[in-house]
């Protein structure tokens, strides 16, 4: 095979595998709106946790 | 005539009883936080839910006949990632369609002495885990503590006493009639599924 038909289909497989990731990636992103919900429960129940004393060994 | 004395003292008794166990309610929002977590070869998938409902009645002289009920939609469940969250509603793993509820029902809360402001408790709370239509009783360790309505919690939007309750503890979600299939969206997952509680229960007035 020429030198030009190998770059053709390493571009083709190299865009392949590309496109691949970027699909598996965008389905298993994880959502900032979730993120930033689970981080405001983490911050509330250490509160809650400190104000009612159960934050430390007893 | 003694008989009827004693009946009558019986049912006075118990009126009084009843009236000094203070019901504490249980609604979604981030003062509760119920998490799990599964190790999966390359990862632990992790989810959370501040989506709880129930009640839990208690007398906090005696909290040891502490009766309750909790509710857990499945749709709640949130591990950060839809495609991952629709597998866990799906018929292969919890079959929201079936079974839209986890439930616990609380039939004792094992803890010496009173509850008091500012002295949390340890224990064991039992009750019965009803997950995809199948009930198993468990009986866990807990910490316990209660505070009394004030400006500070007033002022973190928090109306009423307080009830708090922490659990950790490990299911298999095999018990559950849980198959984990070989995959979840490629990534394999384990039995065990680890169960952090943190539940905050209020009371009215």
């Amino acid at each position: 095979m020429s030198r030009r038909r190998w770059a053709v289909l390493i571009a083709a497989l190299l865009l392949l595998v590309g496109l691949g990731a970027g699909v598996y990636l965008m389905m298993f992103r994880v959502d900032p709106q979730a993120a930033a919900a689970d981080q405001r429960s983490q911050e509330q129940n250490q509160a809650l946790d400190k104000a009612l004393g159960l934050d430390e060994d007893f | 005539m003694r008989h009827t004395y004693t009946l009558t003292s019986a049912f006075f008794a118990l009126m009084i009883t009843s009236a000094m166990a203070t019901t504490f309610k249980l609604s979604p929002g981030p003062i509760n936080r119920v998490t799990f977590d599964n190790d999966a070869p390359f990862e632990t998938i992790t989810g959370f839910t501040g989506d709880v409902t129930g009640s839990i009645d208690l007398d906090l002289s005696k909290p040891s006949g502490a009766k309750g009920e909790v509710t857990i939609p499945v749709k709640s469940l949130n591990t950060g990632v839809a495609l991952r969250d629709e597998h866990l509603r799906s018929d292969k793993w919890f079959d929201e369609a079936a079974h839209p509820n986890m439930t616990f029902k609380l039939s004792a809360l094992e803890v010496k002495g009173s509850l008091k402001a500012g002295k949390p408790l340890k224990g064991k709370l039992k009750g019965v885990i009803t997950i995809k239509g199948v009930s198993k009783a468990i009986s866990v360790p807990v910490k316990v503590a209660y505070r009394a309505s004030d400006e500070q919690l007033k002022a973190a939007y928090i109306k009423g006493d307080v009830l708090r309750l922490k659990a950790e503890f490990t299911l298999n979600i095999r018990d559950f009639g849980i198959i984990p299939p070989a995959h979840v969206a490629g990534i394999k997952v384990a039995d065990e599924v680890t169960i952090k509680v943190g539940l905050t229960a209020l009371s009215e007035g």
